[in-house]
């Protein structure tokens, strides 16, 4: 089964890139979270949920120039834009695998949020896999992500609205 | 051990590991039926019929690790243990570390990585794990519940994932951890690879606390990570990264091992295929029937008897049953005599780029048949220290301090006020090792398909 290759190609193409490592990062794991089959393994980190598997996989298609890193910005901060290169999709058109996903809509309104939204929204999301909720799950989020404490309502409410749907 | 509750184990690597402080929680989680069951689940699956003695269990490993987070805790104490917030939460969180570093494996069956291959079901067993703390049907949640209380259990069970003081969760899962720590003494000590030994006395005698090393991290309130003292723990870490390396290169990823292992796949495959359509031998154990028919997903009463020994007779049963499949019959047959049927070739070069390999995978399964059948593409990644470029610091801060949060082995001064810093600031062994990515890549296959794989990979 080729799913990470084929679902991280598919998600850098329909986005037309994504800025920063980390954005990349809280975008596959909250995809994940919504049922999309990357195969990746995430764990809590400093900025939310993050893979190690996830990351050696992007270096590794840099490195065979499969995508493109270029310096970028993001808020007036810099940051690297992955974007699909031409080989990539090539290689996706041989494995007939270059439809666009069902997913693909949800996955461009989440490339339009600032990477500290998606961080919240990761955490969120990760802390109520490990069992929390309520009041538990804000404590928590609280605690280990005090930087981050006044994005916690809008973070929990947008996963509401996330399971709602 | 006596009758009566010793506090005392003899281990042949560590010596005596001793139970101190919390030894009644620690007694009653060991004395569980879900702890006792790790004997009966060896550390390095098939290893053993590459190296005759590798026949430890998850059971030792489980204490061994225990012990170090132990170790680790006494020198943290002694480092920092004049600092009132150090030392209030080494004394109220000790026993929630003991207790994950000692419960942390209990989730793994037996082969696991294997079986969860065959299932596709990768890190399941770290769920089981922690399911399994605060399962009211569980030995180790009713012992639990002797010595503490609902929100404590909750913390042992997240302590593998986060803790709000990061560096309780380094001690048993981190890139310097207990786990690591123990298992490569513990492996090179059995299997007698003498590569994988280092010099752990010296290593734990360097740990301390340094803060989050990203610059941008408040300091308020301060998220203290696990360190080693830059004065003393360069040589040490450079030591054990090497030994991890040869370790991999010689036990782990050794090509006869791997080769079993994908033995073993393909006949868990094969099993899990005949289960499905109710057709494994009619003397198979039912609770090996009903782990393949359910994909792992079992009971717990079911799962404190699925160990190595129910599969090992299971494959005795499949060896001999006229009422199973040829293929069953074969590969457990063989398992059992270690008579060797798969053979392999090496993917090396431009084969091993990430589109060519998932092209041949798409053609082995259009041409060939589905993988698990008659093929299996092992993929073996390893990097002996993952360690950004420090030009990605330039280029995207936040993905740079992220990538070393999680992955970096951290020096610190050990001053309380300063941050730590990745050790391949320092080290130029550890800068070279982080940019050597050493991709072990090999195509198992049956005889019978030889002609066909040799075709799509021009070997």
């Amino acid at each position: 089964m080729n799913s990470s290759f084929v679902t991280l190609a598919q998600l850098l193409i329909c986005t037309d890139g994504i800025t920063g490592r980390k954005k990349l990062q809280k975008m596959v794991h909250i995809l994940q979270c919504q049922g999309v089959d990357f195969g990746f393994d995430f764990r809590l980190a400093l900025y939310g949920a993050y893979s190690s598997a996830l990351s050696s996989q992007v270096e590794e298609l840099v490195e065979f120039g499969l995508i493109d890193e270029s310096p970028g910005s993001a808020g007036g901060y810099p940051t690297s834009s992955f974007v699909a290169r031409e080989r990539l999709i090539n290689a996706l058109t041989t494995l007939q695998e270059s439809q666009i996903p069902a997913w693909s809509e949800f996955a461009k309104r989440l490339n339009e949020k600032s990477s500290r939204e998606l961080e919240g929204i990761s955490t969120v999301l990760y802390l109520a896999k490990a069992g929390l909720t309520g009041e538990a799950l804000k404590v928590q989020f609280q605690a280990i992500k005090p930087h981050l404490s006044g994005d916690f309502e809008a973070a929990e409410a947008y996963v509401s609205d996330l399971s709602a749907a | 051990m006596t009758n009566e509750r010793s506090k005392v184990f003899r281990d042949a690597v560590h010596g005596l590991i001793s139970l101190d402080s919390d030894r009644d929680l620690l007694l009653d989680l060991i004395d569980t039926p879900e702890f006792q069951r790790l004997r009966r689940v060896r550390q390095l699956g098939v290893s053993n019929l590459t190296y005759p003695g590798a026949e430890h269990t998850r059971f030792a490993h489980s204490l061994g690790v225990l012990h170090i987070a132990i170790r680790i805790l006494e020198t943290l104490r002694r480092r920092h243990g004049n600092d009132a917030r150090i030392k209030s939460w080494l004394d109220g969180k000790a026993k929630i570390v003991k207790a994950a570093a000692l419960l942390h494996d209990l989730g793994h069956g037996p082969f696991s990585h294997m079986i969860e291959r065959a299932f596709g079901a990768h890190g399941r067993h770290e769920e089981v794990s922690k399911r399994m703390i605060d399962d009211p049907d569980s030995g180790v949640f009713e012992a639990l519940n002797r010595h503490m209380g609902a929100s404590e259990i909750q913390e042992i069970k997240n302590l593998l994932d986060f803790h709000e003081h990061p560096f309780l969760h380094d001690i048993v899962s981190g890139s310097l951890d207990a786990d690591r720590m123990d298992y490569l003494l513990r492996d090179s000590h059995f299997t007698g690879v003498a590569y994988g030994s280092y010099d752990i006395e010296w290593v734990l005698n360097s740990f301390c606390l340094g803060l989050e090393p990203n610059p941008d991290t408040p300091s308020s309130p301060p998220k203290f990570r696990l360190c080693l003292d830059k004065k003393r723990g360069l040589h040490a870490a450079e030591q054990m990264i090497i030994a991890r390396l040869h370790m991999t290169m010689q036990v782990y990823a050794h090509k006869t091992t791997r080769m079993w292992e994908a033995h073993l796949l393909l006949l868990f495959a094969e099993a899990t295929r005949m289960a499905e359509s109710k057709a494994l031998p009619a003397e198979t154990p039912a609770v090996v029937r009903r782990f393949f028919e359910q994909k792992g997903e079992i009971s717990h009463k079911d799962f404190l008897q699925l160990d190595e020994p129910a599969l090992q007779t299971a494959m005795v049963v499949w060896s001999q049953a006229e009422d199973g499949s040829p293929k069953l019959q074969k590969f457990s047959d063989c398992y059992l005599r270690r008579r060797r049927i798969l053979q392999y070739q090496t993917l090396e070069g431009a084969a091993q780029e990430p589109d060519a390999l998932a092209i041949l995978r798409k053609n082995l399964e259009e041409k060939v048949g589905p993988e698990g059948g008659d093929w299996l593409l092992d993929e073996y990644k390893f990097t002996p220290y993952k360690a950004p470029e420090e030009g990605q610091k330039a280029l995207d801060p936040e993905g740079y301090w992220e990538n070393v949060s999680k992955e970096a082995i951290l020096l610190a001064t050990g001053e309380l006020a300063d941050r730590a810093s990745p050790i391949q600031i320092q080290s130029r062994l550890f800068q070279s090792l982080g940019q050597g990515k050493m991709p072990i890549i090999r195509l198992f296959f049956t005889p019978e398909v030889a002609e066909s794989i040799k075709t799509l990979t021009d070997q």
